[in-house]
């Protein structure tokens, strides 16, 4: 698990980069994954964390329908956008 | 992953009113003093949350149904489970897959009622979801 390697910025910008989320931003960050106008995946992200705790960590990666590892590499770069498409419909 | 046990008794309901809960939760939540019984008046008109401590097999999530939330009045109280990991709080809703966060547990649930009401705005604004967050749609609406 990676979580110490990034803080919630870091995760913010990862999702709107790759994933394209649009982020509601009041008390925390919250955005809609959408597979064309379909909303399938919703994830809440807390503002200005430096250390994110493994639960935090795990949360924002079910939050992606992704196990810990595969949000591992949704940040870390192996897993593109695309990539995090396909996994997502299969589990749709 | 540090768990801490914030209810020392279990099987004990406590309900109190608004004015009373931050307080409350702030004094009581973060230290570890026990509950007593006469702690709060009872406010049969005015609940906010009532608390309710985890069953023994459940420990480390504690329990609380939130009654209200800021704008929208709830039919049916929500069921949340919290629990600390390292520095930060985590609210969870039971029935349905939404959480939030705080440095304290006031602050994760105000950030929770939040979320849900965010949630509730986004799902009454289309039908275009997932059927995973349908199936929440249909779930949320029993609450409001």
């Amino acid at each position: 698990m990676l979580n110490a390697q990034f803080d919630s910025d870091n995760v913010v910008k990862i999702c709107k980069r790759k994933l394209k989320i649009s982020f509601r931003c009041n008390k925390e960050y919250n955005g809609w994954y959408m597979i064309g106008k379909r909303r399938v995946a919703r994830i809440t992200i807390p503002k200005g964390k430096k250390n994110i705790s493994p639960g935090l960590y795990k949360g924002m990666a079910e939050d992606l329908l992704l196990s810990t590892s595969e949000f591992d590499n949704l940040m870390s770069c192996p897993l593109s956008g695309d990539g995090y498409k396909k996994i997502v419909q299969k589990r749709l | 992953m540090q768990r801490k046990k914030l209810f020392p008794k279990s099987n004990e309901t406590y309900s109190f009113s608004g004015a009373l809960t931050r307080a409350f939760l702030l004094n009581k939540f973060n230290s570890s003093s026990t509950f007593e019984n006469n702690d709060f008046q009872h406010h049969n008109n005015y609940y906010l949350y009532s608390i309710q401590s985890a069953t023994n097999s459940d420990d480390y999530c504690q329990k609380l149904k939130i009654k209200r939330l800021d704008t929208i009045v709830l039919n049916k109280a929500i069921e949340i489970c919290f629990q600390k990991d390292e520095d930060i709080y985590i609210a969870k809703c039971v029935d349905f897959p939404i959480h939030s966060y705080g440095d304290n547990l006031v602050e994760a649930i105000d950030n929770l009622r939040t979320n849900i009401e965010e949630l509730i705005d986004d799902l009454k604004s289309s039908d275009d979801f997932s059927h995973k967050w349908l199936d929440v749609k249909a779930t949320i609406l029993h609450y409001i």
